[in-house]
C-alpha cells in the first residue's frame, strides 16, 4: 500500500512538473472616455505540448472573462455586467510567425515568438464596462482554454493532461475608485 | 429510444471527428452521452444478470431455459462483432497510417521551403525599397515628411507607409485605400529593433489567407529639430495576388497535413475508442435483446409450467393467456383446452364419485340395518364386503374383516370352520345358487345359521366371486321347536291326561271289586298289578303336568326385586331337606334390583339346585352359588362337584326331554331356559374340573 502511494505521488508530481499554468495577479482599472476600462494582468506559462500543437497547425482558442459584481449581504453576489473576449493563437509556417487574433474585434497581431504573444495577451487585453462605478464592489477575471474549439480528437485527452491546463480560477480584485486612472488616448503599439 | 439516441450520437461523433465545425463543439457532449448510454446499458445488463442469478437460486420455472437462451444469443452475437471490431481496428489504423508517408511529408516541406524562399526574396526586395524610402526621408524635413508619403507610396507600390516616433507614436500615415480608418500599428519588436538602428523585415499573415511584408527601418535625420528624436518608417507591402494564393494554399495544406500528422495517434485512439464503444453497444444491445427475447419466448413455457403444477395440485381453473399465434401460442391454446377438458372430466368424476360415495354410504347404511349377515368374497377368497350383522352373528370383534382371507374368520372364531369349509366348497364347485344350514357349536351353545350363497360371474365383476348371506336361525328354530314342543306337550297333556283318570279309577275299582274274592296268590297278583297301574298313572300324570307346564307357562308377574333373598330361601329349603349338601354363597352386596317373577325364578333356582344335587353320585354335594355385576347385567353362577355334562348332550341340554337321568321329565333345564328367556336373560352351561357350571346373565332392571 505504501509503495503504491509513493508511486502515485511521484506520477502526480511528475505530471505537475510539465503542467502549464495561468496566474492572474491584478486587474487594472481606469476610467476612459468610452467607460470604465478593465485590464486583467496575468502570467501565462504554456508548456511544450501546447507549443508543439500550435507549431503543428492546431489553432488554440483562449477566452478571457471579466465581470463587475455587487456584493449583497446574506445572498448571492449580483453580477452587474459580464464581458468576454475570445482569442485565437495560430502559427503560420511561411512567415514563421505566431498570430494572435481577437475574434470579437477581429484585430490581429503577429509575433515572432510564442512568448511575445503570451506577453502581449497577458497585458494588453482590455474590457470596457458601461457602468457607473458606485454599485461595483469588485471585479472578477478568469482565463481559460476553449477545449470545444480544439480538434475533436484532442478534446478528450486534453481533459486529463495537466500540460493543457491553462485555465485559471476566478481572480477577484476590489473596485478601487481611488486608484482609477483616466486615459484618453489609444495605445498604437502592438 | 435509448438506442436511437445512442446511434444518433455515434453518427454525429463520427462526423465531428471528420472535422465538421458544427459538431466539433458537441464532441465531448456526444462522447459523454455515448459513454453514459453504454454505462446505462451495462447497468441494465448487470441488473438483468443479477435478476437471472437470483431467479436461478429460487429455481423459478423457465429460468434455466432463459439462461441458456441468453447465453446462446450472446455467444452467437459476440464472434461476428469481435471479428468486425478487430478488422475495423486494423483497417482504420492502417488506413490512417496510409495517409502519412515520407514522400508526401517531403513534398509539402519542399513546397513550404520554396514558398519561404520566394517570400524571403520578396522581403529582401521590399527591405531595400524601404531603405531607399528611409534614405529619401532622411533628406526631407521631418515636418515635411508626411507630404511626401503618398508619392513615395505610389512609387514604391506599398500598401501603407507610416512614420512613427521612437516611442511608437504614429506621426503620419499614407494608405493605398484612402477610406481606411484604422491606424496602422507597429510591433514592439520592430520598434525595438528600429530604435537600435536595425531593420525589421518580415512576412506577416493578415487574416486567415492573406500575407503582407512589413518593413520597419529607422529614419536618420540630420535636422537639428529631430536630434535626439529618431523616426521610424514602416512600409507594408502586399504579396502579388497569384503568388499569395499559391503560397496560402501551400501553407493551408501544409498546416492541414501537419495537423493530421500531429493528431495521428490521437485520431487512431479516437477511432478505436469509438469502435470499442460501438462494440460494447452492439454486445450490450445483443444481450439486452437476448434477455427480452428469451423472456418473451420462455414466458408461455413458464406459465405452462405453473399451470401444470396448479393442475397437479387440483386447480383446474388455471388458464394461460394466448399472446401469440405461433407454435407456442398453439401449445398454450391446446393446454387451455386440455385443462378445460380435465376440469370437466374431473367435475364429472367428482360428481360420479360423490354419487358413488352416496350410493355406497346408502348401501352401507342399508346393510348395517340388515339383520342378515352379508359378505362378498372374491376369487382369491378375500372378503371384499361385509356388514355389521356379520360380526354380530359370527361373534367376531368389531374389527373390520374386509380384505382379509376367509380363513381369518376361522382364526378369530374357530367354531366357524364348518361355515368356512362350506363356502370354500361351494366356490370350488362353482355352485351358482345354494342354501344350507350350518351348525355352529360354541361351548354349550349350539347355533344354527342358514347360509345362502350366490355366485358372481366374472362378467359381472372382474375375477368373479361369491355373495354369502346368512341368518342366525337358532332363535327361530328354537322358537319353532319350543312351539312344536309346546304343541306336543299340549296335545300330549290333553290326549294323555284324559284317559289317565279313568284308567286309575278302573284299576282302583277292580281292586275294590275283586280284593278278597280271589285266592291268595291271585289276590296278590291283583294287588301288585293295580298298584303298578295306579303308580304308573301317577307318574304319567306328573309327566303330563310337567309337559303342561312347559307347554303353557303361567303369565309372568315381574316386579323389581332382589335376587339374593330368593337364593337364600331356596338354599335354606334344600339345606333342611338335604342336610348333607353343602352350600357356599358368594352373593354380591349391595345387589342390583332386577325385574323378576319371584315364583318362576324360585322354580328356576329349585330346578338348578336339584339338578346340581342329583349330579353328585357318591360324594357330598358341594354347591357354590355366586352373583356378580358385569356391565349392565347380573351374572348368577351355580357350580357343583357332580359328574358334569357329557360331551354328547352338552350342546343340547336345554332341549326338552334331553336327560341322562333315569327318572324325571327331562324338561327341567328346558323350563329353566324358558324362564331365563322370559326374563330377557341368557343361560350357558359348561363343565369345570369337578363338575358343571351354569351361568345365567340377567339384565339389571
Amino acid at each position: 500500500m505504501m509503495k503504491i502511494t509513493v508511486v502515485l505521488w511521484l506520477l502526480f508530481s511528475f505530471q505537475n512538473l510539465f503542467a502549464s499554468e495561468v496566474n492572474i495577479y491584478k486587474i487594472k482599472q481606469w476610467k476612459s472616455d468610452q467607460g470604465l476600462t478593465v485590464s486583467p494582468q496575468f502570467r501565462v506559462s504554456a508548456d511544450k505540448p501546447i507549443e508543439e500543437a500550435i507549431n503543428n497547425g492546431i489553432i488554440i482558442t483562449l477566452i478571457i472573462k471579466v465581470k463587475a459584481v455587487e456584493k449583497i449581504s446574506w445572498w448571492f453576489d449580483k453580477t452587474l455586467e459580464s464581458l468576454k473576449q475570445t482569442y485565437e493563437v495560430r502559427y503560420f509556417s511561411l512567415s514563421g510567425q505566431y498570430q494572435l487574433k481577437n475574434l470579437d474585434s477581429n484585430s490581429q497581431n503577429s509575433f515572432v515568438t510564442l512568448n511575445e504573444l503570451w506577453r502581449h495577451l497577458s497585458q494588453k487585453s482590455q474590457f470596457i464596462f458601461k457602468l457607473e462605478g458606485d454599485s461595483i464592489d469588485y471585479f472578477a477575471a478568469r482565463f481559460m482554454l476553449d477545449t470545444g474549439a480544439l480538434p475533436s480528437t484532442m478534446q478528450l485527452p486534453v481533459l486529463f493532461d495537466t500540460a493543457w491546463d491553462i485555465n485559471s480560477d476566478w481572480f477577484v480584485d476590489k473596485y478601487d475608485p481611488e486608484n482609477t486612472v483616466t486615459k484618453t488616448s489609444v495605445d498604437t503599439k502592438q | 429510444m435509448l438506442v436511437t439516441a445512442l446511434i444518433t450520437a455515434l453518427y454525429f461523433l463520427t462526423i465531428a471527428i471528420q472535422g465538421a465545425k458544427e459538431f466539433n463543439r458537441m464532441y465531448l457532449w456526444l462522447f459523454g452521452a455515448s459513454v453514459v448510454v453504454v454505462v446505462i446499458l451495462a447497468v441494465i445488463i448487470i441488473q438483468r444478470v443479477v435478476w437471472l442469478f437470483l431467479k436461478r437460486k429460487q429455481q423459478e420455472p423457465g429460468i434455466q431455459l432463459t439462461t441458456r437462451m441468453v447465453l446462446t444469443f450472446t455467444s452467437l452475437s459476440l464472434p461476428p462483432v469481435i471479428v468486425v471490431y478487430l478488422f475495423a481496428n486494423l483497417l482504420v489504423t492502417n488506413y490512417i497510417d496510409s495517409w502519412f508517408d515520407v514522400e508526401t511529408d517531403q513534398a509539402l516541406n519542399d513546397a513550404i521551403s520554396l514558398g519561404k524562399i520566394f517570400l524571403d526574396t520578396q522581403t529582401r526586395t521590399h527591405l531595400n525599397t524601404g531603405k531607399d524610402l528611409a534614405n529619401q526621408l532622411t533628406d526631407i524635413e521631418p515636418l515635411n515628411q508626411a507630404i511626401h508619403l503618398d508619392r513615395m507610396m505610389e512609387e514604391s507600390q506599398a500598401n501603407t507607409l507610416s512614420i512613427f516616433s521612437s516611442d511608437g507614436r504614429l506621426i503620419s500615415n499614407s494608405h493605398i485605400d484612402p477610406l481606411a480608418i484604422k491606424p496602422p500599428l507597429i510591433p514592439q519588436r520592430a520598434l525595438r529593433l528600429a530604435n537600435n538602428k536595425q531593420n525589421y523585415a518580415r512576412i506577416e499573415p493578415t487574416g486567415d489567407d492573406k500575407l503582407q511584408i512589413r518593413i520597419v527601418v529607422p529614419i536618420t535625420s540630420t535636422s537639428a529639430i529631430s536630434i535626439g528624436q529618431n523616426r521610424i518608417l514602416q512600409a507594408l507591402f502586399a504579396i502579388p495576388e497569384n503568388y499569395e494564393k499559391l503560397a496560402t494554399n501551400i501553407e493551408t495544406q501544409y498546416h492541414l497535413y501537419n495537423k493530421q500528422t500531429f493528431q495521428r495517434q490521437q485520431l487512431k485512439k479516437t477511432f478505436i475508442i469509438i469502435l470499442t464503444v460501438v462494440l460494447l453497444i452492439s454486445v450490450l444491445l445483443a444481450m439486452l435483446k437476448a434477455f427480452s427475447s428469451a423472456r418473451r419466448l420462455v414466458a408461455p413455457i413458464k406459465l405452462l409450467s405453473e399451470a401444470t403444477k396448479a393442475i397437479t395440485a387440483g386447480n383446474y381453473s388455471k388458464k394461460i393467456p394466448v399472446n401469440s399465434s405461433d407454435e407456442l401460442g398453439l401449445l398454450v391454446e391446446s393446454f387451455n383446452s386440455m385443462s378445460s377438458q380435465i376440469a370437466t372430466s374431473s367435475a364429472l368424476a367428482h360428481r360420479a364419485q360423490s354419487e358413488a360415495e352416496n350410493q355406497r354410504t346408502y348401501l352401507e347404511k342399508v346393510m348395517s340395518h340388515l339383520s342378515s349377515g352379508v359378505i362378498s368374497i372374491d376369487q382369491d377368497h378375500l372378503i371384499r364386503l361385509s356388514n355389521e350383522a356379520t360380526n354380530k352373528i359370527l361373534h367376531l370383534d368389531k374389527r373390520s374383516i374386509i380384505n382379509q382371507n376367509i380363513d381369518y374368520l376361522g382364526i378369530k372364531n374357530p367354531t366357524l370352520m364348518p361355515l368356512i369349509e362350506l363356502i370354500k366348497q361351494k366356490m370350488n364347485d362353482h355352485t351358482s345358487n345354494w342354501q344350507q344350514e350350518v351348525l355352529i357349536a360354541e361351548d354349550s351353545f349350539r347355533r344354527v345359521l342358514v347360509v345362502r350363497g350366490s355366485l358372481v360371474s366374472d362378467k359381472e365383476i372382474e375375477g368373479g366371486g361369491l355373495v354369502v348371506v346368512f341368518d342366525d336361525q337358532t332363535i327361530i328354530n328354537q322358537a319353532q321347536r319350543d312351539a312344536a314342543w309346546s304343541e306336543v306337550a299340549r296335545r300330549l297333556a290333553h290326549e294323555v291326561k284324559n284317559p289317565l283318570t279313568p284308567i286309575q279309577l278302573s284299576a282302583e275299582r277292580m281292586l275294590i271289586r275283586f280284593s278278597g274274592k280271589l285266592n291268595k296268590e291271585e289276590d296278590e297278583i291283583l294287588n301288585r298289578a293295580t298298584q303298578t297301574i295306579i303308580s304308573q298313572v301317577e307318574n304319567l300324570k306328573k309327566l303330563v303336568n310337567a309337559f303342561s307346564d312347559y307347554a303353557k307357562p303361567p303369565e309372568l308377574k315381574k316386579e323389581l326385586g332382589a335376587l339374593n333373598p330368593l337364593i337364600t330361601e331356596v338354599v335354606d329349603l334344600y339345606s333342611i331337606s338335604h342336610p348333607s349338601s353343602q352350600f357356599t354363597l358368594n352373593l354380591q352386596t349391595p345387589e342390583p334390583q332386577l325385574l323378576l317373577d319371584k315364583g318362576r325364578f324360585t322354580q328356576l333356582l329349585t330346578n338348578l339346585i336339584k339338578n346340581a344335587q342329583e349330579s353328585v353320585d357318591q360324594n357330598v354335594a358341594k354347591i357354590e352359588i355366586s352373583t356378580q355385576t358385569v356391565e349392565d347385567s347380573l351374572v348368577l353362577t351355580i357350580s357343583d362337584n357332580g359328574h358334569g355334562f357329557s360331551d354328547a348332550i352338552i350342546s343340547q341340554v336345554f332341549e326338552p326331554y334331553e336327560t341322562t337321568k333315569t327318572s324325571g321329565s327331562g324338561l327341567g333345564l328346558a323350563i329353566v331356559k324358558k324362564i331365563v328367556e322370559e326374563h330377557g336373560g341368557l343361560i350357558t352351561v359348561k363343565n369345570h374340573e369337578t363338575g358343571a357350571i351354569v351361568s345365567i346373565k340377567l339384565p339389571i332392571g
